[in-house]
C-alpha cells in the first residue's frame, strides 16, 4: 500500500469517524414534567378524577402540547405517573394504569422523542418488576444502571451533559426513605459539561413536609449539580437555599390535583424562611390551574436556559401554551493549558530522547490536576524529526496522558519540525487538529523506547466548527469552544513542499476572516511558534531576520494582522521559541494597534535570555514593546479560565535545576525522582508565578512604574455587550501609585497592565461584582550577578497577591443590607474567597490594621481601613490585594470552638416587666480574635424576644459586637428579654466573626 | 512575751481562715440602711434567677432581721418556700424565683443570701415604696443589689448607688466556710485559754 493511497485511507476512516463522534455545534434540548396522577374518589376533587386508570384527565392536553414542541431529544419524568396503590391496586391494575399513560403519552413518544422516569411514591407501591417490565428506558446513550437499583436509579450522558435519575423508594411505599449516596456521588464525580439531578420528592418546598432524603441537597452541591428537577407537589416552584449553588425546579404540574401555594407573608411556608431563595412559583385550586411543563435548552455558549410553559386552556387537546418563568444559568468556567517547545537533543540519562518526555509527563499531570478541557502545545515538538519521524511519533505517544484523561491535544508546528515531511507527519499523528475527535493516534506511529502507552479512553470530542487554511489543513486551523474561538498559526513550509517560512496576506487574511466570524460576544485567542515580537530571537511572525527588516513588506503585513487581532477582541497572541517567561503589550508599527504578546517558559533543555543591553538598544523594533513581566530559567505552563467575559491566566513554575543558563543535556530540573542534585536535594514543585487577566466588558489601563492608578469603570460596556443583570454598580480606584521598580534582563522598567472586568449582582451581594488583574508585583527574574552566565539566577516564588496599597471604592444598593449592618461594620467592601464567600475586603490585606469608619473615604486612611458612606450609598476600603470585589454582608465565620459564651441569671425587672442579665464572650483561644463578632442566639425559647438584638441571621436574633480579643480577654454585654409567659430562657449561642 | 506570741499566731490564723473562706463560699451577708424609709410602708423583693447555662441549685435566705421593722403579706411566684423572718428557699428551675413581702421599713435589713458557686444564677434584690416604685436606687429595673453566681465559679456583686453620684445603701461580706469556723473557734479558744492563764496568772 502506497503512502499516498494509505494517507487517504487514513484521511476517509478518520472523517468517518469524526461524523460520529462529533458533538452538535448546535443548542439542544429537553422537557421535564411529572405527576399526571388522578384525585381520588374520596377527595372531592371530581375534575381530577379517573376511576379507570388513575391518570388525571388534563394529563392527555398536556401530553398533546407537549408533542407540539419541536427539537426536543427527549423528556425527563421524575414520577407519579399514575394514582397507584392508594388504597391497594393490583398489580394487574397497575400495569395497565402504566401501559395507559404510555399511550396518552403517544404524541410524544411517536414523534421520536423518548422519556426518561423515575418512580414517584404513586408508583412505587407495587413490585419494581412490574415497573421495569412496563416502563422503557430509552437507548439513545448508554444507560450506566446502579447495580442495588437496576432500572430505577441510573445516569447517562447526552451531548456532553450528565443526567442522574434516582428512586427515592427502596422500601417501596413506605415513602421516600432515601437515595443511593454512593451511586449518585460517583455519578457527580465524572466531568461533564453540566449536570442535571431528578427524583420525585422535592428539597425544598413551600410546605415544611414532602421533602426528599436531607442529604441530598449537600450532595448535589458537592457534585457540582446544575440544576435538580422534582415534583410530588404540584405546583411549579423554583428554589434555591442561600449558599447552594445550583437551583430546584418542581415540575409536578402533569395534570394532577393542583397544590395552591398561597406564599403570603405569614404563611408557614418558604417565604417565611430566610435561608430560602423563591425565584418563582405556581400553583392553582381548580378553576385556575396550571398545567404545563419546562423546556431546558443547552446553549453553544454553554450556558443553560429554561422555559416554564403553561397551557392557557388545559381542557382543550389543541391548547397553546405560554411563558411563564424564564432564566438562564450562565456558562460554568472553563479551562485549557499552554506548553510550549518540549525539544531535547541527545540524552545521556535516557529521560527525553530528543523529546522532553520526563518534562511533558509532569506537565500532563499539572494539566489533569488543573481540570482541563485541552491542551496548547507552541510548537518545537521535538528536537528534530528524526529517522522516519521517529522523535515526532515519541511527542504524539506522550499525548496519550491527556487523550486518557478525557482532555484535548491541539500542537502546533514549530522551525524544530518545520519541513514538508514533519506537516505531513503532523497532519497524520495529530488528526484531531482537523476533526476535534482526540485519542485517535494512528497505529503507524512507530513504537518507541517506551512501547505503547496504555489507551484507557475511547475517541472523544473536544471542540466544535473546525476549519483549515486550505493547504495547511491541520496545521494552520480554527475550531471553537464554548464561548472562545481559538486560530493555531503555522508559518512554515506546507505539506506539498510549497516554501512558507512567514505570514503572508493569504495567511493573515484567513486568520482574520476566522476572527471576523467569531459569535459577537466571544473570545479569541491565537497561537503561533513565534511572536509579534521575540525576546533572545529577532525572527518573528512576518520575517526570518527581524520584524523591521523589509519593512515595506513586514510592516503592512503586521499592521494587518494586529489590526485583525485587536478589531476582533484578541488580548493574547501566544508563542514560544524564546524558552523563557514573557509577556510585552506590542504595538503595531502604524501605532493603531495594540495586542500583549506572550512568550511561553521552557518545557525543554534550552533556557534563553534576552540580547545584551548594547544588542537591545540598536533593535529598532523594541520601542514597539512595553515590558509586563519577564522570567527566566524556568520550566512552566499556563492556565487560562474562561468565566464568561472574563479570562483568568495563571502562571506556574518551577526552577530549571541550575539556576541559570545551563541547556544541559542530562535532567536536573527537580523533580521528585531527580533530586538530590547539585541545586536542589529536595523537589520543587510546581508554584503560581504569574497571574493576568482581563475581561470583554471591562477596560485596561497600563500603569508606568511611578504612575497613578486612579480609574473608574461601570457595567455600561456589560450592557452594551447584551450582557444581562446588572444593577448598575460603579467603581472607583481612588488612590494607589504603582511602586514597583522591577526590570527585565535588559533593565527595561515593567510597566502594570491593570485590567478591570465585571459580573452580575449575585442574591448574597448589595451591586455587582467588579474584578481587578494586574495589580501585583511585575514579575521579574531575580538575577544577581550579570557577568556570570551560569547561576547568576535566586529563584525565587514570588506573592502574586500583594499589591500595592490603593483604595477602592464601589456604589450599593441599600435594599442589598441594613441599617444595623450598615453601623456596626458588617456590611462593606467584600472580596471572594475561593470558596465563593464575601468577606471584608481588608482583612485579606498584607499587613495594616481592620478600621471601621461610618462615612466618606478620606486619603488620610491608612491600610486596613474601611467604611461605608450612606449619603452616596458606596461602600469603600483600603487594600492591598486583588481579585473579585463587591458591595456585601461580610460573609461569617463560626468560631464557637475559639470562644466561651457565658450569661448571668436572668432577673425579671416589676419596674420594666422584662428580664435583664449580661452575656460575657471570651476568646478562649491563643491567637487574638477581631470583630465584629455576630452572636447568634439559636432555638431561642418560643416566646421570648431578645429586644436589644441586633437584628436577625439565619431566622435567629443576633448581637453584634465589635471589638478585638486578645486571649483570654472577653467582653461583657447586657441582654434584655421580653417573656410574657416567664419561660425559661434557652438558647444555643453560635458565634461568627464578620471578616 | 510568751502569751503575745499566742494571741498573735491565734489572730494571723483567724485572718488567713476569713479570706481562704471569701474565695470558696456562696454565702453572703448582707446589710441595707433603711433609715430614710423608717416607719414607711413598702416591699422587699429577692429573687433567684437562672440564666442560659446554669445548673440545677437552691438559694436560702436566712439570718433576716428587719431591726424595728415588720413584715406583711407575701406573693411568691415560681420554686420558693418558707417565709420571713424565718430561712426561704428558692430554687433555680423556672425562670422566675420570686419573693415579695409587704414591710414596713425599720432603720435597716439584713438577710444572709446562701447559694452554690458556679450555679449559673443570679441574686437579686430590691426595695419598693407603697406604690411599687423602686426605692434607694437608681438602677432603671428596681434592684437595689444583684449577686451573680458565674458558671466559671466567680461571684459578680453590683451595688446600685442610692441616687447619681451617690453611694449605695447596701453593703455585703462573704461568710466565713464552716472549715474556717473550726479555725476560728481555735482562735477564740486559744484567746479564751490565754485569757484563762492571764486570769491563772493575775490570780
Amino acid at each position: 500500500m502506497n503512502q499516498h493511497y494509505r494517507t487517504t485511507l487514513w484521511a476517509t476512516l478518520l472523517l468517518t469517524l469524526a461524523a460520529a463522534a462529533t458533538a452538535s455545534a448546535t443548542p439542544w434540548k429537553f422537557a421535564v414534567l411529572c405527576d399526571s396522577r388522578a384525585s381520588y374518589s374520596t377527595d372531592g376533587l371530581p375534575a381530577y378524577y379517573d376511576a379507570t386508570y388513575g391518570i388525571s384527565p388534563y394529563f392527555a392536553k398536556v401530553a398533546k402540547a407537549l408533542s407540539r414542541e419541536s427539537g426536543l431529544d427527549f423528556v425527563l419524568y421524575p414520577g407519579d405517573l399514575v394514582r397507584g396503590k392508594k388504597p391497594a391496586l393490583t398489580d394487574t391494575q397497575f400495569a395497565t394504569d402504566i401501559q395507559e399513560w404510555n399511550n396518552q403519552m403517544k404524541p410524544v413518544t411517536d414523534a421520536g422523542v423518548p422519556v426518561y422516569f423515575v418512580r414517584g411514591n404513586h408508583d412505587a407501591g407495587n413490585g419494581v418488576g412490574i415497573w421495569n417490565g412496563n416502563i422503557t428506558t430509552p437507548g439513545v446513550n448508554p444507560i450506566i444502571q446502579d447495580p442495588a437499583q437496576t432500572g430505577l436509579t441510573y445516569s447517562f450522558t447526552h451531548k456532553g451533559s450528565l443526567f442522574v435519575g434516582l428512586d427515592e423508594y427502596p422500601n417501596g411505599a413506605a415513602g421516600a426513605t432515601g437515595v443511593d449516596r454512593a451511586f449518585l456521588n460517583a455519578q457527580l464525580a465524572k466531568q461533564a459539561q453540566h449536570k442535571f439531578v431528578f427524583a420525585h420528592q422535592p428539597l425544598w418546598n413551600y410546605k415544611s413536609s414532602e421533602l426528599g432524603p436531607v442529604t441530598l441537597a449537600d450532595d448535589l452541591n458537592n457534585g457540582g449539580a446544575d440544576l435538580y428537577f422534582s415534583g410530588h407537589v404540584h405546583s411549579y416552584q423554583r428554589i434555591t437555599e442561600k449558599g447552594y449553588n445550583f437551583q430546584e425546579m418542581i415540575i409536578g404540574t402533569g395534570g394532577a390535583p393542583q397544590d395552591n401555594p398561597t406564599l403570603v407573608p405569614g404563611d408557614p411556608g418558604y417565604l417565611a424562611d430566610p435561608k430560602l431563595a423563591v425565584k418563582s412559583y405556581a400553583g392553582g385550586a381548580a378553576g385556575n390551574a396550571r398545567f404545563g411543563y419546562a423546556v431546558i435548552t443547552v446553549n453553544d455558549d454553554g450556558s443553560v436556559s429554561s422555559e416554564m410553559k403553561f397551557l392557557d386552556n388545559p381542557a382543550s387537546d389543541s391548547s397553546p401554551v405560554s411563558s411563564f418563568d424564564s432564566f438562564t444559568i450562565p456558562a460554568k468556567p472553563w479551562k485549557f493549558g499552554v506548553m510550549s517547545d518540549t525539544q531535547w537533543p541527545t540524552s545521556p540519562d535516557g529521560k527525553n530522547p530528543n523529546v522532553a518526555v520526563n518534562v511533558i509527563r509532569h506537565l500532563n499531570t499539572e494539566f489533569i490536576n488543573q481540570g482541563v478541557k485541552f491542551v496548547v502545545q507552541v510548537g518545537d515538538l521535538d528536537d528534530t524529526v528524526g529517522t522516519n519521524n521517529i522523535n515526532m511519533d515519541v511527542r504524539a505517544t506522550f499525548a496519550q496522558d491527556l487523550y486518557n484523561a478525557g482532555i484535548g491535544f491541539y500542537p502546533l508546528r514549530g522551525n524544530h519540525e518545520s519541513s514538508a515531511a514533519g506537516a505531513v507527519r503532523f497532519q497524520q499523528i495529530f488528526p484531531q487538529t482537523q476533526t476535534g475527535v482526540n485519542n485517535q493516534t494512528p497505529n503507524m506511529v512507530a513504537t518507541t523506547i517506551y512501547g505503547t502507552q496504555s489507551n484507557s479512553n475511547t475517541p472523544f470530542t473536544v471542540g466544535t466548527n473546525f476549519a483549515a487554511e486550505p493547504g495547511y489543513e491541520g496545521l494552520t486551523y480554527s475550531f471553537d469552544n464554548s464561548n472562545a474561538r481559538f486560530v493555531i498559526i503555522d508559518q512554515f513550509t506546507a505539506p506539498s513542499g510549497t516554501a512558507h517560512s512567514n505570514l503572508n496576506s493569504t495567511d493573515i487574511n484567513w486568520i482574520g476572516g476566522k476572527l471576523s466570524s467569531k459569535p459577537a460576544n466571544s473570545h479569541a485567542f491565537t497561537f503561533a511558534h513565534k511572536g509579534l515580537i521575540t525576546e533572545n530571537h529577532n525572527d518573528n511572525l512576518f520575517n526570518s531576520t527581524n520584524p523591521d527588516t523589509a519593512t515595506a513588506t513586514t510592516w503592512p503585513l503586521t499592521n494587518s494582522y494586529m489590526s485583525y487581532l485587536q478589531g476582533n477582541g484578541v488580548r493574547y497572541h501566544m508563542g514560544g521559541h524564546d524558552h523563557m517567561h514573557n509577556r510585552a503589550v506590542v504595538s503595531s508599527p502604524d501605532g493603531l494597534s495594540k495586542v500583549q504578546n506572550i512568550i511561553g517558559a521552557s518545557n525543554s533543555y534550552k533556557f534563553y535570555i534576552p540580547p545584551t543591553n548594547a544588542a537591545l538598544a540598536a533593535q529598532s523594533w523594541r520601542s514597539r514593546e512595553n515590558q509586563i513581566a519577564q522570567e527566566l530559567f524556568t520550566v512552566g505552563y499556563y492556565i487560562f479560565t474562561v468565566d464568561g467575559p472574563k479570562v483568568t491566566v495563571d502562571h506556574y513554575a518551577m526552577p530549571n535545576g541550575c539556576n541559570g543558563d545551563c541547556d544541559l543535556t542530562y535532567d536536573i530540573i527537580p523533580y521528585a525522582g531527580n533530586t538530590p542534585t547539585t541545586n536542589y536535594l529536595d523537589p520543587v514543585s510546581f508554584t503560581r508565578h504569574d497571574t493576568f487577566g482581563y475581561s470583554l466588558n471591562g477596560k485596561e489601563v497600563l500603569v508606568p512604574q511611578g504612575g497613578s492608578y486612579l480609574l473608574t469603570d461601570s457595567t455600561a460596556k456589560a450592557v452594551v455587550n447584551g450582557e444581562t443583570g446588572y444593577v448598575g454598580t460603579t467603581a472607583a480606584i481612588l488612590s494607589g501609585t504603582n511602586g514597583s521598580s522591577a526590570k527585565d534582563y535588559n533593565n527595561r522598567p515593567l510597566t502594570k497592565s491593570v485590567n478591570t472586568g465585571w459580573s452580575p449582582k449575585k442574591d448574597e451581594t448589595a451591586g455587582d461584582i467588579f474584578t481587578l488583574w494586574g495589580m501585583a508585583d511585575n514579575l521579574a527574574t531575580n538575577l544577581t550577578d550579570l557577568s556570570n552566565a551560569n547561576n547568576h539566577y535566586k529563584y525565587v516564588v514570588p506573592d502574586t497577591t500583594v499589591t500595592d496599597t490603593y483604595a477602592l471604592s464601589l456604589t450599593y444598593d441599600p435594599a442589598g443590607t441594613t441599617v444595623g449592618q450598615a453601623v456596626s461594620g458588617e456590611f462593606g467592601l467584600a472580596v471572594r474567597t475561593d470558596d465563593g464567600r464575601w468577606v471584608n475586603a481588608v482583612a485579606k490585606n498584607n499587613g495594616g490594621a481592620m478600621h471601621f469608619v461610618k462615612g466618606a473615604w478620606n486619603s488620610g486612611y491608612a491600610l486596613g481601613t474601611y467604611g461605608i458612606d450612606t449619603a452616596t450609598n458606596t461602600v469603600w476600603a483600603v487594600v492591598n490585594h486583588a481579585g473579585d470585589f463587591a458591595a456585601a454582608p461580610f460573609a461569617l465565620t463560626d468560631i464557637s470552638s475559639s470562644v466561651k459564651v457565658a450569661t448571668t441569671g436572668f432577673l425579671y425587672s416589676r419596674v420594666t416587666n422584662k428580664f435583664n442579665g449580661t452575656l460575657t464572650l471570651t476568646n478562649s483561644g491563643t491567637t487574638p480574635l477581631t470583630g465584629p463578632f455576630v452572636i447568634q442566639f439559636n432555638g431561642l425559647t418560643a416566646g421570648v424576644t431578645l429586644d436589644n438584638a441586633s437584628g436577625l441571621y439565619n431566622g435567629y436574633p443576633h448581637l453584634d459586637l465589635t471589638t478585638t480579643l486578645d486571649p483570654g480577654h472577653s467582653i461583657i454585654t447586657p441582654l434584655t428579654f421580653t417573656n410574657p409567659a416567664k419561660a425559661l430562657i434557652k438558647f444555643t449561642p453560635v458565634t461568627f466573626q464578620a471578616q | 512575751m510568751k502569751h503575745f506570741s499566742l494571741l498573735t499566731l491565734v489572730t494571723a490564723l483567724v485572718l488567713f481562715a476569713v479570706q481562704a473562706a471569701t474565695a470558696a463560699s456562696g454565702a453572703y451577708n448582707v446589710w441595707v440602711n433603711t433609715g430614710e424609709l423608717l416607719g414607711q410602708s413598702g416591699y422587699v423583693d429577692f429573687q433567684f434567677n437562672p440564666g442560659n447555662d446554669s445548673q440545677n441549685a437552691s438559694a436560702t435566705l436566712l439570718n433576716f432581721n428587719s431591726y424595728g421593722g415588720t413584715l406583711g403579706a407575701v406573693d411568691r411566684i415560681g420554686g420558693v418556700t418558707g417565709t420571713l423572718a424565718g430561712p426561704v428557699t428558692f430554687t433555680n428551675q423556672a425562670q422566675v424565683n420570686d419573693y415579695f413581702q409587704a414591710v414596713t421599713f425599720g432603720s435597716h435589713l439584713s438577710f444572709t443570701i446562701d447559694a452554690p458557686v458556679g450555679s449559673g444564677s443570679s441574686f437579686g434584690f430590691g426595695m419598693f415604696d407603697a406604690a411599687s416604685a423602686p426605692v434607694l436606687t437608681i438602677d432603671p429595673n428596681g434592684f437595689a443589689f444583684l449577686l451573680d453566681y458565674n458558671s466559671d465559679n466567680s461571684t459578680q456583686f453590683t451595688l446600685f448607688p442610692k441616687e447619681i453620684g451617690g453611694s449605695s445603701l447596701v453593703s455585703t461580706s462573704a461568710v466565713p466556710e464552716p472549715s474556717t469556723f473550726a479555725l476560728l473557734g481555735l482562735g477564740l479558744a486559744g484567746a479564751a485559754l490565754l485569757r484563762k492563764k492571764e486570769k491563772i496568772c493575775k490570780q
